[in-house]
């Protein structure tokens, strides 16, 4: 066995365990024996069998898993008909340590958060010990008080890169899996300590400007905007985007993802000399008392804005930010190992026309090494200098490079 | 890709530029850090004067950067056990670890973040006053020519050390691998430096450079402090000697002027140098090398070694040699004295004898045989001395003993053939020696009539008749020289009148000498003695003359052996 291999496949074979089965023929063909292994599904396949047919296949091996909005991506391409698609990553790495944990978030998933690391530490072998990285896929819900958790553990400077689970049509059949069945509602972790010489690099951005549209949140509940600036949240939004939820309001409330995947509110996470860095807040419904519902927690006083992309920028953005992890690593492709990224599904929802480029763009930043993409309603990742954080409509990676000798 | 959205001057692109000169500012920062750590520790390698010291300096400069409460160097025993050999803090001065599964990481080379050390195995079995200081720990493998071993650092805080650290630990592991090769490297020099110092310790040579104003260098090996204690800089050699003896360091100071002043450094110069320095139980000889050449030295090399050693092992050598010799002498004179005739009586003479061996054995022999119609007389010394001679001389009593019994009729000069022939083969060829014997035997018949051969001391006979003694010359020549003495063998006859006498002695008695002017005895003293005191009984007469040649040589260098015989009766 070579010292670290990594490899991918996907499938979109109709019959869901066939479809496992092909994907995984495909990846042993590239990795022979993997330590740990990601899976990246859509809900149109039995996830049941999915999780079956791979605890059958993977015999002991570490695996996790979530689902994905639309399809999946690889190095080798887009994998999405009819919504339908799944894909795995694995790594084969002769003296890392990896493991795998998961936790029911319930009503404290800051706790869980913590309860899971620490069974993915344990499942490492490695209990008590700094990971290199880790690796997460949860809920859509509570993601904040996920990330304080890791951070009760590992502490906050440790790369986290994840997503929360999603599903083709918003229905919320968003599940994760691992070892221990398909789950609903948990965080589930994995602690990557990958042998010497490989080092860990993310990067964490969206694709959006800030317009001069800002204001403060002046009440708010965890997820849902009740007003901005003493006035109905869902109204000074549809202000804000000249009308972009009109017909929403007009309705009385209603879905918005599809309206709003190019005016996110934007929130400041940090101020580099003196200018704003933002994370997102994806608008996702609006509801018949003027309030608006986010894929974030948002709270009374918290400073937003407006934020204006394109297609244009969404569709080079994945590119960036994976160039942008191996710039931080300041290691050139030839010395990439393989990346993970996290792409907001909404983004992909919008870019999806264009998604070829998006895939284009991702081969040519990281070099043609392997990398895995899985498409999120939540995106979890660190801001270099600021600390990890949970925000919509972006783009998180994680590269496994050769550590600087 | 397009263009377009990643021009600089959008403002998306300008946000991230300066997020990454923010995060280049903050880099630099680091790196500057870095690089002030990395100089000093390195300083710390070089500068060091040994291992442990390279260690202690290193984590003095690395306490900055990674701004640890504590650290320590974690070294595996022959049992495999990780032990603390180097620590900033007392308390962790010897602890012990065994290597569980995080030490085994960092073991295995990868830089290893403990996050809380009381969910580590190796930290939940330390003591409560090191758990309780030990929150989170950072450990740097570092992998040596011949070991491996991990710097640990130390936090009070759980998850004090993170990824930052770690990626921080990885560039220092060079440094720190670096400062374990010094380490082991030193380590092995001085293990060398100790042979070596136990080699030098063991031949007891002490090397010291002297300059040419006698001045002595400070590079000196140790062994000079343990003989002349630890000496000031600037000490002289002629000081350094005086300190245990005055008057030789004055003598030094004298010498090396005279050198100094010579044009080069002869070996006659040079040996105007003390060259044996003797001091209370220590005895020191000292040589002298000009450096780098007698004829332009400008340095000498001076060489003092311990012969004390030598002289007591040569001293004890002599002693044991004594004790070995006076056992011999011993023997021989038991042997020599026990050998001698018990009695002396025999019809028609009256006869008087003494042996008196010298401090060593010197191989004197004399023998009163009775046989029918007379007795056989003899007299001879063993050349050489101690056991060797007294073996000689038993041969030569056994054999004339067993010659005389098979034929007593025999001729001296058939017997002394007979008698020459075994000694030769036994002193020649068996103990492969050089002895030699002088013999004379005496065939006396009772009708005063007696034959005699064999060279050996003149036959002193006192006339009764004219009162006088007369020499009987002695014929022939040493036994055991030569395989067959007969064609210088000869019997010689004679005849003792009553009242006569005869004497046979050996040279012991003749040759002492007086200490005073080494005159010797003589024979004229010995007949003086004999005239004087004829009408005495032999054991008189014999006595008068040991006693005047006690007189004459109190101590003898020889045995001395007399043997005399008057004739008592006409028959």
């Amino acid at each position: 066995m070579k010292a670290f291999v990594t490899g991918t496949s996907a499938s979109t074979n109709r019959d869901t365990e066939l479809a496992v089965r092909e994907a995984w023929a495909k990846l042993v063909a590239k990795v022979p024996e993997p330590s740990l292994v990601l899976l990246s599904t859509t809900v149109e396949y039995d996830l049941a069998v999915v999780h079956r047919t791979l605890a059958e296949l993977a015999k002991g091996v570490p695996f996790l898993g979530g689902t994905s909005c639309g399809g999946v991506m690889t190095d080798e391409g887009f994998f999405g008909v009819d919504g339908r698609a799944l894909a795995f990553f694995a790594v084969s790495d002769e003296t890392g340590d990896y493991g795998v944990g998961a936790a029911p978030l319930g009503d404290d998933p800051r706790e869980a958060a913590r309860r899971a690391v620490k069974a993915a530490l344990a499942d490492a072998d490695c209990e008590g010990q700094l990971p290199s990285a880790v690796w997460m896929v949860t809920t859509p819900g509570g993601e904040e008080q996920v990330v304080l958790g890791i951070a009760d553990v590992v502490g906050d400077d440790v790369p986290l890169v994840g997503g929360s689970a999603a599903d083709n049509t918003l229905e919320g059949k968003w599940r994760q899996i691992v070892p221990a069945g398909v789950l609903e509602g948990y965080v589930c972790v994995a602690a990557l300590f990958p042998s010497v010489g490989v080092g860990v690099e993310t990067s964490f951005h969206s694709g959006y400007d800030p317009t001069p549209k800002t204001g403060t949140v002046t009440r708010a509940e965890r997820r849902v905007v009740y007003e901005i600036d003493g006035k109905p949240a869902a109204g000074v939004y549809n202000d804000w985007t000249g009308g972009a939820i009109d017909g929403v309001i007009a309705a009385g409330g209603g879905e918005l993802l599809s309206k709003t995947n190019l005016f996110p509110i934007g929130r400041h996470a940090a101020v580099v000399h003196g200018v704003p860095y933002f994370v997102l807040s994806h608008p996702e419904r609006a509801f018949a008392d003027g309030s608006m519902g986010l894929f974030t927690d948002v709270a009374a006083g918290d400073a937003v804005v407006c934020m204006s992309g394109s297609v244009d920028n969404l569709v080079a953005r994945a590119g960036n930010v994976a160039r942008a992890a191996l710039s931080l690593a300041n290691v050139s492709t030839d010395r990439a190992h393989a990346a993970l990224i996290i792409f907001c599904g909404g983004c992909y929802l919008t870019v999806r026309e264009r998604i070829d480029e998006v895939h284009k763009n991702l081969v040519q930043a990281l070099g043609g090494v392997p990398f895995f993409v899985t498409f999120t309603f939540g995106e979890q990742g660190r801001i270099v200098g600021v600390g990890n954080r949970h925000g919509n409509l972006m783009i998180a990676t994680l590269a496994f490079v050769d550590e600087p000798v | 890709m397009d263009e377009g959205n990643n021009r600089a001057d959008s403002p998306e692109r300008l946000r991230e530029v300066v997020l990454d000169l923010e995060l280049a500012k903050v880099r630099e920062r680091e790196l500057r850090e870095e690089a002030t750590a990395l100089l000093t520790g390195l300083s710390a390698i070089t500068d060091s004067t040994s291992g442990a010291e390279i260690f202690e300096r290193l984590l003095d400069a690395l306490r900055v950067p990674f701004g640890f409460d504590a650290a320590f160097v974690l070294r595996p025993d022959a049992e495999g056990v990780l032990v603390v050999d180097t620590a900033t803090d007392p308390i962790f001065h010897g602890a012990r670890f065994a290597a569980a599964k995080g030490f085994e990481r960092a073991l295995r080379g990868r830089v290893t973040t403990h996050l809380d050390a009381t969910l580590m195995e190796e930290w939940q079995r330390q003591p409560d006053e090191v758990r309780t200081r030990v929150g989170s720990a950072l450990c740097l493998p570092l992998k040596g020519e011949r070991e491996r071993a991990l710097i640990v650092f130390t936090h009070r805080d759980a998850r004090a050390f993170q990824p930052r650290h770690e990626q921080l630990a990885r560039r220092f592991l060079p440094l720190a691998t670096q400062a374990l090769r010094d380490a082991e490297r030193r380590s092995q020099l001085t293990q060398a430096n100790r042979s070596m110092r136990l080699v030098l310790d063991n031949v007891a040579q002490g090397l010291l450079m002297v300059g040419r104003d006698r001045v002595v260098a400070s590079e000196r090996s140790a062994i000079l402090d343990r003989w002349f204690g630890t000496a000031p800089s600037g000490v002289t050699f002629d000081e350094l000697i005086a300190q245990k003896n005055g008057p030789l360091g004055a003598e030094l100071a004298s010498a090396w002027h005279e050198l100094v002043l010579a044009s080069s450094a002869t070996e006659l110069e040079l040996a105007r140098l003390p060259r044996r320095l003797d001091t209370g139980g220590l005895t020191l000889q000292i040589d002298y090398r000009p450096v780098p050449s007698p004829e332009a030295w400008e340095h000498m090399l001076v060489v003092l070694s311990d012969v004390s050693a030598e002289i007591e092992r040569a001293r004890l050598e002599a002693e044991a040699k004594e004790v070995l010799r006076q056992g011999e002498l011993s023997i021989a004179q038991r042997v020599q004295t026990s050998l001698l005739p018990r009695s002396l009586e025999f019809p028609g003479l009256e006869m008087a004898a003494r042996m008196l061996p010298a401090e060593e054995v010197g191989g004197d022999y004399y023998d009163v045989i009775p046989v029918e119609g007379g007795c056989w007389l003899g007299i001879g010394d063993v050349s050489g001395h101690g056991l060797s001679a007294g073996l000689i001389m038993l041969m030569v009593q056994s054999a004339i003993g067993a010659l005389v019994r098979e034929d007593p009729d025999a001729s001296p000069r058939d017997l002394l053939i007979a008698l020459n022939a075994m000694l030769f083969d036994n002193i020649r060829r068996r103990l492969g020696d050089s002895d030699h014997v002088t013999l004379s035997l005496l065939r006396y018949g009772a009708d005063g009539h007696f034959a005699i051969a064999g060279a050996h001391e003149d036959v002193v006979v006192f006339r009764a008749a004219t009162k006088r003694c007369e020499l009987l010359a002695t014929s022939g020549t040493w036994l055991g020289g030569m395989a067959n003495v007969a064609p210088f063998t000869t019997d010689a006859s004679h005849r003792l009148a009553p009242g006569d006498m005869l004497w046979l002695y050996t040279d012991g008695l003749t040759e002492a000498m007086t200490s005073r002017d080494r005159e010797q005895f003589g024979l004229d003293r010995l007949c003086e003695i004999i005239e004087t005191s004829h009408s005495e009984s032999m054991l008189s007469i014999r006595d008068r003359i040991l006693e005047a040649l006690r007189a004459w040589s109190p101590s003898l260098a020889d045995d001395v052996t007399i043997l005399g015989a008057r004739r008592t009766i006409a028959t």
